[in-house]
Order: C-alpha cells, then sequence, then structure tokens
C-alpha cells in the first residue's frame, strides 16, 4: 500500500468523504482505500462530479426505458418505481469471497438436510435437537406436505442468504435465510450489464468475475428434476402475474432460460397431472419454478380464495408428477426463530462447525427471552418471524417511545411471532446521495443467489448489494427506501 | 353383528353451470387394530379423474377433479365397516398432579394436540369447566377426562343449525349450544388447556336398532354423520369421548378421520369456477352389511378414471369454495 | 404458445391500432371542425363519440360535445376506457405480461410510448388543440409497427398481432364510414362545399387522402369515397385489404389451404373476403351501405369470438 499517499492528492469526488465510525469498505482511513479498491478509486476520484451524474442518469434512463421496475403498494395501489442503482461498485476480496462460499455452501445443505427431515422422518424432532413446539408454530410449516417425496431430495434449489459485515469485527455474518422465493438475482445481471455499459473503463486493469452464468445453471437444475426425464422435461416460471412487485425478474429468468412464463390461470391439473393450454391443446408440465408463495399456490391445498394458483396442483406434487422449485413448506426453514438453530443443524447433519457466524437471537418463544427482549428494547432490533422485506420490523434505537410501547404490547400478545436481534452496525460503502449531490458512507448488505443441484451449492461470484440510500438507514429493502449496487469479486486480491 | 355399509351420499347443485371443480374427500374409513374398512368405492358425477394418499394424520383423502361444465356434483362414498371390540388396557391412574409435572414433556411430544387452533383458541371462559370438571372427578386424568365429557354434555343444548362450519367454540360457548362438531371442539378446548393432549374424530354412529332414545334420534337426526374427541391418557392410550351423546363410545361410532380440529377432517372440500350460487345435501344411511339374500357385496377402492370433457367460457370466472 | 400469450398479443395490437385510429380521427377532425360555422358544432362532434361507441359515457361526464371535451374525453380520461391513454395503457400492459415473448426493442419502444403518452399535461394539450399529442401518438403507433416488423420473428406470435390490429383497423374503418355518411347524408343529397370539406377528413383521417387523388379525379363523392375505404384491394385502411389480412393471418396460424378452412373464424373471414372481393360500390349502396357495414361489423365480431374460442379458451380433451 505504498501508493496510498499519491492517491491522496486527488480526492476529486471522495472530497470530504468520512468514515464515520463504521467499517468502511473502501477506506481504511479517510483518502486511504483498502488494496482490492485502490484501482478503482483511482478512477472514479479522477472523474469530474459532472461526468458521474452524466453517467448516473445514463444509468438511470437505461433501467427505465428496459422497465426494470418494481411495484410497491401503498392504499391497495401499485405504484412502478426504479430500483436505485448506485454507481459505485463494492467489491469483495476474493480470499473472503471463498471464505463466504464455503460458508453458504455449508449453510444451503444443512437447510436442506433439516428440511428434508422435518417433512420425513423428524429424526432431530426425536433427538430433541430443537423443540418440537417451534417447528410446529411456525406459520409457515405446512403439515400438508409432511411425508411427501420431493424429486431427487432437493428442497432449497435457489436461496438467498442476507450477509452483513459487522462493523466491530469486520467479519460477515449471516442475517436471515431466504429460501422460499427470493428475489433479486435479476438485478446483479442487470446491474452488471448497465455498469459494463456506463462505465466501461472502470473495469480496465481489474479482472472482475462474471455472474451471467447464473440462468444456465438455474435452468440445468431445473431439467433434472423432471419427472419425464430431461429430454422431454417441459420447465416453467409461474408469476403472480405483473402486479407482483417482482415481475420484472420473473420474465427475465423466463427468457434467460428459453422457458414459458405462466400464470396460475395457464395451467390446469387433471388426474394429478398438470397441463399448459397453449393453442394447440394441452401440454404437459414437469418442473415449475414457482414464484408463488406456498399458500396461494394451490386453493384446494392451502388458501381457498387465492386465484394465483393452480387448484390441484398439490395433488399432482404429491404423487411425483411435476416437481416444484422450491419445495413446498421451506418457510419453515427461514422463519426467523429458526434461524437460531441453524448452527445447530450444521452440527447435527453435517458435523461440522459452521463458517459463518449468526447474529445472536433472542426467541421470544422462550419465556428468559421473552423477559430480556422486554426489558432491553430500545437497544434491540425486534423482527416478526415469518415476514421478509423489512415489514414487522422494530428498530429500537431509532424507534420513539410509542412505537417501542407497541411492540411490547405485540410481543406479549404473540411471542412466537417474534425474535429479537442486538443491532448489528453494518458496515458502509461510499454511495452517491442524489439529495446532496455528493457522496457519502451508506450502509450496505449482500445477498448472494445459493443454487443447489442436490450435490453441490453454485454461487454466483458476489450477489445482489443492497444499500440503505438514506442517511444513517439501516433499512436496505427496496421498499423501503434502498438501492442497490453492482457487486465485484476479483479473479485476485486486488 | 357389528358390519355395517355405509353410504355418504354428498349433492352439490348449483344455479347455473360451474367448471374446473377440484375436491378432496375424507370418507374413507380407518383401517386399524379398533375397526376394519372391508370395502370403499367412491363413484362421482359427473365421473371424475382422481389421486388418493394419506394425510400427516394417517387419513385416507382422494381428490378428483371434474372439468367440463355441470349444474350438479355428486359425491357418493360407500363402505363396509367391521367394528371390533376395543382391545382390553389397563385403566390409566395417573393423577393430574402427575400429569402436571410431565406438562412441558406432552406439550412437546402432541404440540399439535395441545395447541390452540382456529376452531379451538383457549379461552378464559374455560377455567370454569376446568375447575367444575377437577372438583367433580377423582383428580386422575381419566376421571377428569371423563368428567370434562359429562359436564359439556350437561351444560350445553345440542340445537341443529345454532351454529355453522366455520364456527369456533367462541359461538357456542356465546349460545351455549351447538352440533355435534361444537361438543367435541369445547372438549378439546378444555383438556387441552389443563395440558392434556386431545384429537378430533369425525365419523359415523349408527342408530341402535332397538332403543333409539331421543336424545341419539336428535343426534344423528336420520343423519349417521357425527363428531366425538379422543383424549390420550399418560400410558400413551387415546381414550374416546362423546360429549354430544354422553354415553360411551362403543362399536356403534365408525371412525372415519383424526384432526386437530374440524377443519383437519371436513369430508369433503372443494372450489370451482363459476358464477353460480350453490345448494348442499348430505345424505348418510347406515345399514347391516348383508344383502337380502344374506351375500355381502364387496368393492374395491377407487374412483372410476375416465376422461372428462372441459368447455371453457371466454371470460374468466370466478373460482369458489364448496 | 400459450394461449394467453397468443390473447395478449391479439390485444396489444387491437389496442395499439385502436389508439391509432383514435388519433387520426380526433386530429384531423378537430382541425376541420374548427372551420365550421357555429351551428354544425354540434352535429360535428358528436360522430367521433358515437365512432368510440361511448355516448352514453360521455354524456354522462359532459354537458355539451364541444372541442376541448371531445379531446379530453377520447384523449387522457382514464374513466373512458378507450380513451388514448387508456389504450396505450392496455397495449402495455399486455405487452408487459409477454416481454419475455416479444422482442426487446418492441417492448422498449411500447414502452417508452406509455411514459411519453403520460408524460403530456392534459390542461396544457387541451389549450394547444390535439395536434402535437395525435401526432406523436400517430407516429409512435407506426413506430412500434416498424419495429414489430424489423425485430419479431415471423411465428405464430407475428400472426396473432397482424390479425388483431387488421381486424381493429377493418372496424374502425368501418364504424368511421358508417358514422360519417350517416351523419352527411340525412341532409339533402347535393355534395356541397361542406360535405366536401368533410369527406376530405374522413379520407385524411385514415391517411388515404393522396390516395383518393391518385386514383379518382376531383370532386369528391361519397360514392367514391366509400368504395376507396370499403373495397380498396390494396390500401392499409380499406376494409377489403384488412379482411384479407386476418384471413391470411389465420390461415398462417392454423395452415388451412386455399378454399378450405378449419375453424368458424376462418371460415367467416373467408365470406367476408369473398363478399368484399366481388361486391360492387353500386351493389352495396343498392342494398344499403348501413345495413351492409353492419354486416361487415358483425362478421369481424364473431371472428373475434371465435379467435378466442379456438386459440384462447377453448374445449379441452384430456
Amino acid at each position: 500500500m505504498g501508493a496510498a499517499p499519491t492517491l491522496m492528492a486527488r480526492p476529486g469526488l471522495f472530497e470530504g468523504y468520512d468514515t464515520g465510525g463504521f467499517y468502511d469498505e473502501m477506506f481504511r482511513a479517510p483518502g486511504q482505500p483498502r488494496p482490492p479498491y485502490a484501482k478503482l478509486f483511482q478512477k472514479f476520484a479522477a472523474l469530474a462530479p459532472s461526468h458521474f451524474e452524466e453517467r448516473r442518469k445514463l444509468a438511470d434512463l437505461s433501467f427505465l426505458i428496459q422497465g426494470i421496475t418494481f411495484t410497491v403498494y401503498s392504499d391497495g395501489r401499485g405504484t412502478e418505481r426504479l430500483f436505485p442503482f448506485d454507481l459505485i461498485p463494492r467489491i469483495i476480496p476474493n480470499s473472503e469471497w471463498r471464505h463466504i462460499e464455503r460458508g453458504l455452501s455449508q449453510r444451503v445443505m444443512a437447510l436442506n438436510l433439516f428440511l428434508h427431515d422435518i417433512y420425513g422422518p423428524q429424526r432431530i424432532l426425536s433427538d430433541k435437537r430443537i423443540p418440537r413446539s417451534l417447528v410446529y408454530s411456525c406459520p409457515h410449516f405446512r403439515r400438508e406436505v409432511i411425508g411427501v417425496e420431493v424429486a431427487r431430495g432437493i428442497h432449497t434449489h435457489i436461496c438467498g442468504i442476507d450477509l452483513v459485515r459487522d462493523s466491530k469485527t469486520g467479519e460477515f455474518c449471516v442475517l436471515e435465510d431466504n429460501v422460499r422465493t427470493p428475489s433479486g438475482v435479476s438485478y446483479v445481471l442487470e446491474n452488471r450489464i448497465v455498469m459494463t455499459r456506463t462505465f466501461p473503463d472502470a473495469f480496465e486493469d481489474l479482472e472482475v468475475l462474471p455472474v451471467n452464468h447464473y440462468p444456465a445453471e438455474l435452468s440445468r437444475i431445473l431439467r433434472s428434476l423432471s419427472p419425464r426425464g430431461e429430454s422431454e422435461a417441459q420447465i416453467v416460471v409461474l408469476t403472480p402475474g405483473i402486479y407482483n412487485s417482482a415481475y420484472f425478474e420473473h420474465t427475465f429468468l423466463a427468457q434467460q432460460m428459453g422457458i414459458e412464463l405462466v400464470e396460475g390461470r395457464d395451467l390446469i391439473v387433471d388426474g394429478g397431472v398438470v397441463y399448459m393450454k397453449t393453442i394447440r391443446g394441452l401440454t404437459r408440465v414437469d418442473v415449475i419454478y414457482r414464484r408463488v408463495d406456498d399458500e396461494f399456490l394451490d386453493s384446494l391445498t392451502f388458501r381457498s380464495d387465492s386465484v394465483l394458483g393452480v387448484p390441484g396442483l398439490m395433488g399432482a406434487y404429491r404423487a411425483g408428477n411435476v416437481a416444484l422449485a422450491n419445495a413446498v413448506g421451506n418457510g419453515v426453514a427461514d422463519d426467523k426463530a429458526i434461524y437460531a438453530y441453524v448452527p445447530e443443524f450444521i452440527h447435527y447433519y453435517l458435523g461440522e462447525e459452521p463458517i459463518l457466524r449468526s447474529v445472536e437471537t433472542y426467541i421470544c418463544a422462550k419465556p428468559d427471552d421473552l423477559a430480556f427482549v422486554l426489558e432491553h428494547l430500545p437497544e434491540l432490533v425486534v423482527k416478526a418471524v415469518g415476514e421478509s422485506g423489512g415489514y414487522g420490523m422494530l428498530i429500537g434505537p431509532a424507534a420513539d417511545r410509542k412505537r417501542i410501547e407497541e411492540f411490547r404490547e405485540r410481543i406479549r400478545a404473540h411471542p412466537r411471532n417474534y425474535i429479537a436481534q442486538p443491532v448489528v452496525p453494518l458496515s458502509r460503502v461510499p454511495s452517491y446521495d442524489s439529495a446532496e449531490h455528493s457522496i457519502g458512507g451508506r450502509h450496505v448488505d449482500l445477498r448472494p443467489y445459493c443454487l443447489y443441484d442436490g450435490d453441490k451449492v453454485t454461487i454466483v461470484p458476489g450477489g445482489l448489494t443492497r444499500v440503505a440510500l438514506e442517511k444513517n438507514s439501516l433499512v436496505v429493502n427496496s421498499s423501503q427506501g434502498g438501492g442497490s449496487k453492482d457487486t465485484w469479486v476479483l479473479r485476485g486480491e486486488s | 353383528m357389528n358390519r355395517y355399509r355405509l353410504i355418504h351420499t354428498t349433492e352439490f347443485a348449483y344455479d347455473a353451470p360451474v367448471s374446473e371443480s377440484y375436491n378432496e374427500v375424507r370418507l374413507r374409513p380407518l383401517h386399524d387394530e379398533r375397526q376394519s374398512c372391508l370395502s370403499f368405492r367412491l363413484t362421482t358425477s359427473p365421473n371424475s379423474r382422481g389421486t388418493a394418499y394419506r394425510d400427516a394424520h394417517g387419513n385416507w383423502v382422494h381428490q378428483f377433479n371434474v372439468l367440463s361444465e355441470h349444474r350438479r356434483l355428486k359425491v357418493e362414498a360407500e363402505s363396509v365397516v367391521l367394528a371390533h371390540s376395543a382391545p382390553d388396557s389397563p385403566p390409566d391412574r395417573t393423577t393430574l398432579a402427575e400429569l402436571d409435572a410431565r406438562r412441558d414433556q406432552l406439550d412437546e411430544e402432541h404440540f399439535d394436540f395441545v395447541a390452540p387452533t382456529g376452531y379451538v383458541p383457549h379461552l378464559a371462559a374455560l377455567g370454569e369447566i376446568i375447575s367444575l370438571a377437577e372438583q367433580a372427578s377423582d383428580r386422575t386424568v381419566m376421571g377428569f377426562a371423563e368428567a370434562v365429557s359429562e359436564a359439556v354434555h350437561a351444560r350445553f343444548r345440542y340445537v341443529k343449525g345454532a351454529t355453522h362450519v366455520h364456527s369456533s367454540i367462541e359461538d357456542s360457548l356465546r349460545l351455549g349450544a351447538g352440533v355435534c362438531q361444537d361438543f367435541a371442539h369445547l372438549l378439546l378446548g378444555v383438556v387441552r388447556m389443563r395440558g392434556i393432549p386431545g384429537r378430533y374424530v369425525s365419523g359415523y354412529l349408527v342408530p341402535h336398532p332397538s332403543k333409539l332414545d331421543a336424545r341419539q334420534q336428535d343426534v344423528i337426526g336420520g343423519q349417521a354423520s357425527h363428531a366425538w374427541t379422543e383424549v390420550l391418557m399418560p400410558n400413551n392410550t387415546w381414550v374416546p369421548l362423546d360429549p354430544t351423546l354422553g354415553e360411551p363410545v362403543g362399536l356403534r361410532h365408525i371412525r372415519v378421520a383424526y384432526g386437530r380440529d374440524y377443519g383437519d377432517v371436513a369430508p369433503v372440500r372443494g372450489v370451482y369456477k363459476g358464477r353460480a350460487g350453490q345448494q348442499l345435501s348430505v345424505d348418510v344411511r347406515v345399514r347391516p352389511a348383508l344383502d337380502d339374500a344374506g351375500c355381502e357385496q364387496l368393492a374395491e377402492t377407487a374412483a372410476p378414471l375416465t376422461t372428462s370433457l372441459i368447455l371453457e367460457r371466454p371470460q374468466q370466472p370466478p373460482q369458489q369454495q364448496q | 404458445m400459450l394461449s394467453r400469450i397468443a390473447e395478449s398479443l391479439f390485444w396489444l395490437a387491437r389496442y395499439i391500432e385502436r389508439a391509432e385510429g383514435t388519433a387520426r380521427i380526433l386530429d384531423v377532425n378537430y382541425h376541420m371542425l374548427l372551420e365550421q360555422s357555429q351551428q354544425s358544432y354540434r352535429l360535428r362532434w358528436e360522430p367521433l363519440i358515437v365512432m368510440a361507441g361511448e355516448e352514453d359515457r360521455f354524456r354522462k361526464l359532459y354537458g355539451e360535445a364541444n372541442a376541448a371535451n371531445v379531446f379530453e374525453f377520447l384523449a387522457f380520461r382514464s374513466d373512458n376506457p378507450s380513451s388514448i391513454l387508456q389504450c396505450i395503457s392496455k397495449a402495455r400492459e399486455n405487452a408487459r405480461t409477454i416481454r419475455d415473448r416479444i422482442s426487446r426493442e418492441m417492448w422498449e419502444d411500447i414502452n417508452g410510448l406509455f411514459h411519453l403518452a403520460n408524460s403530456f399535461v392534459p390542461r396544457d394539450e387541451i389549450a394547444a388543440g390535439p395536434h402535437r399529442f395525435c401526432d406523436k401518438i400517430k407516429f409512435g403507433a407506426h413506430r412500434f409497427h416498424g419495429v414489430t416488423d424489423a425485430t419479431l420473428p415471423r411465428d405464430e406470435g407475428w400472426h396473432f398481432l397482424r390479425v388483431g390490429w387488421s381486424l381493429e383497423r377493418a372496424e374502425m374503418t368501418a364504424r368511421l364510414v358508417d358514422v360519417q355518411y350517416h351523419n352527411l347524408l340525412d341532409g339533402p343529397p347535393a355534395a356541397n362545399a361542406l360535405d366536401n370539406h368533410q369527406w376530405m377528413a374522413v379520407l385524411r383521417s385514415v391517411g388515404a387522402y393522396e390516395a383518393y387523388h391518385r386514383q379518382y379525379h376531383p370532386p369528391i363523392e361519397p360514392e367514391k369515397v366509400a368504395e376507396m375505404l370499403i373495397l380498396h384491394s390494396q390500401h392499409p385502411h380499406s376494409i377489403r385489404f384488412n379482411s384479407t389480412e386476418v384471413q391470411a393471418g389465420l390461415r398462417a396460424v392454423s395452415g388451412s389451404g386455399v378454399g378450405t378452412y378449419t375453424n368458424e373464424a376462418e371460415r367467416i373471414a373467408g365470406r367476408l373476403v369473398e363478399r368484399l372481393s366481388y361486391d360492387r360500390i353500386v351493389d352495396i349502396f343498392q342494398q344499403g351501405l348501413h345495413g351492409y357495414l353492419n354486416d361487415v361489423l358483425r362478421m369481424c365480431g364473431s371472428i373475434g369470438l371465435d379467435i378466442a374460442r379456438t386459440y384462447f379458451y377453448y374445449a379441452v380433451v384430456a
């Protein structure tokens, strides 16, 4: 790092940048970039603010014209919004990525084994390694699939596991698992495309590992699930439709994999076999990559008011005539109270030590934990166990008294519905603040996308970096003011 | 002769054509050490295609679909069942105090049969029945459960139509009345709150050939469909209790399905497409299994698998529930 | 191809076409009418609403048919399902449900048109008159045709688009001719200057003014205008041309040979093309223009219904 002093001479865009006492992924100290960022810093620092602004607008326009938007709901009306893209990439050093990759593979395998067990022999319950009551009281535990044999024993085909870097230790740890229908991977791919178009020069001299093999790998896994064999496999993506917030992603993945994008009304079940309605009659369907939640999947088995799914689908699934990815009932594994037991799953099923740390979790269903949580609400983050997307959350230090009391009541009324964790001081990455026209440190998380084929876990290098664009905010969710960044894993260390 | 032929007919009449009807039925009687299901046949009109499986509680479930337009749907389940005498087991003498010492373990092992459900929430109002039954009992678990059954039987009136199929015990508590489904739910609510696992049983009550008392006639009213409960004793045997009838459960109780509550065992449920209202009629007939000539007809399980036609309408009709 | 996708392509094309047609009619008539006397004002505006088939709705919303009201209603109102903005919005929604099946360029084009159309401020446009707005819509629709032509493979999806916009065009032209004739010929038969003016507008609104003059000599005669718009074999807005397109598209999907049909839609399209090919304009006037056009519209309606029955919502034999 002998180059640092000369870099300090031209701070440009980064003038006055303050790391604010957090772990800053780009700077170890003001003006001193960490080694993996050195080349990138030079390029950005050399850029006039007006040029930066110009390219930023270009990138935004590109997203708008392509219709890469998500839908936000308020007052029952959907509005399309751009998912803000921050032009400054986030870099993950190669050696650190290798570590993350090993940790995620381990975690995904353990989650899969847990699901296979819990809907099968339930060994882990007989061995009393996790309370049955905790599993059975999980709102997403599906008794309807107990005993159902899933294709090739795979439950967690696609997982999005949220990681954060703890500012205190600088170490990545797991914040939550998403093993139902995690979304966002299309942004990983589109962000890279837009980045290479608007900032081709930033890639010079840096070997950034590619991400574009994701659709091919997903397609390979889906094909392998076909009950009629791979050669005849008819695979579809099932979307809730254009009003779903992730609709763009559904079309994107279908297109990239060259398979049909269907809605529930395109499919029909007859005698336990699924067909799609084409202009030439019915065509049998073998594998469904479904982006419809369990409870809406089959109005005969789950919510009878659902019109998004396919009545009778569960019968076909149970009979092994169609494969679903992800499997039904996965929500029990990413329940936020169950999360606390994932290290135990790793011990129990794999006989290994967890490679990635989890965040300390208080389970309000346990009386001792409950008492502690109620006493320390202003210091804790409280989360509803079955929710995702940052909803149903209390960030103690940022909340006023009224909100804290409101949560206290809610927790008391339904302790099983809540867990609490200490506030993790998320690391920061320089990001552009369009209100202040300057670059400031913003908190980020990382969601890598893991694909499991029954033998091994494949993870596209990096994943989706979500950034809380609002100053001092810790909420990175797109629905609540979050944006994203292109995430680079370098072939080498810098 | 405890051998019965049961014919359970469910018929939906729609006031306009409907299509894409998907149904799930739990109509096949259980087959275990206490009763033998000798034959079971499910037929539908119009004809349908179906599959069968066993759910998490071990119940038989048949699913079938009718795609083509129809104005009525008839589901007929015909079974022949042989009821056995219950195997003698030593009465469980565990006391409530002993049970309390093991309560955490029971909660854990039998979570589904202790936890509150939508139909059977834990309500403070049940506390009264708990203390009443404790006082009336010999303080054993068995004695308590029987006292609860008697208390529910005594305190609630059997009133046909007092509640509906989605009523929880809150409704029957408020009304002081209900049907067998509510009586069973009430008993489950009380024992579960006391920490004793209990399960819901759906089935049939065969009318007594000689003495058809008023109550029994009222309960079954020409229909043999019935619901009662089973309560788990600390020695791991399930003891049946019928709080509606207030009589011991015997060879005339034919079991079809177990569940946490009615929601797990609904005999027929389904969805269909169409802008039509529906009328439901159910008819259950029970008779001795032998025909006039003294012969017994047996048929094998399976819904006929025949081809159906679907005629779709240009507009997407709403989906409804049955 | 999924039935729903075929259906979305069909409707995408129809809505685009409807938006363009409404924009043309609005633009041309507006400027024509500004030159008219006050007394004929109401009489002239009404047909535009009738053509859109939205008289009841219009009457509920507005007291009288004047330039500003009609423009706002046909172009911007969100409670008028046939307004230009609504058509473009529905075209885009249909495209959105099949964006994995159309070319990226087509999607970006229609998405761009949607954002453009919504960027107009109705109040400003009403003040400025419809030309600026309508011109953008017309151009946008033309560009979409061009982009589609240049980027979409000629598979069955393309034929559903083709059938969709041809059917819509045939219907729009039939309604245009019907309403204008009804209106103009109600009065004394002499083709006075005012009517002449109006017929020019009719021709312009389907982009046939120049073509008319290449084929016929002045003055503009109503029968000849009708002949051109109904029976011309090559003009892209004539009913005959579009019926032939519908028939060709349907045959391309089903693979039916000449002189045969495999479904009701094809049979009716065949009959329609045959009538339009062998009827003369004198025959049409003899049997009554209104009745004739009504038949055409009924047949177009049946074709649409049967396309739905054959390809979108069919009887399944499992």
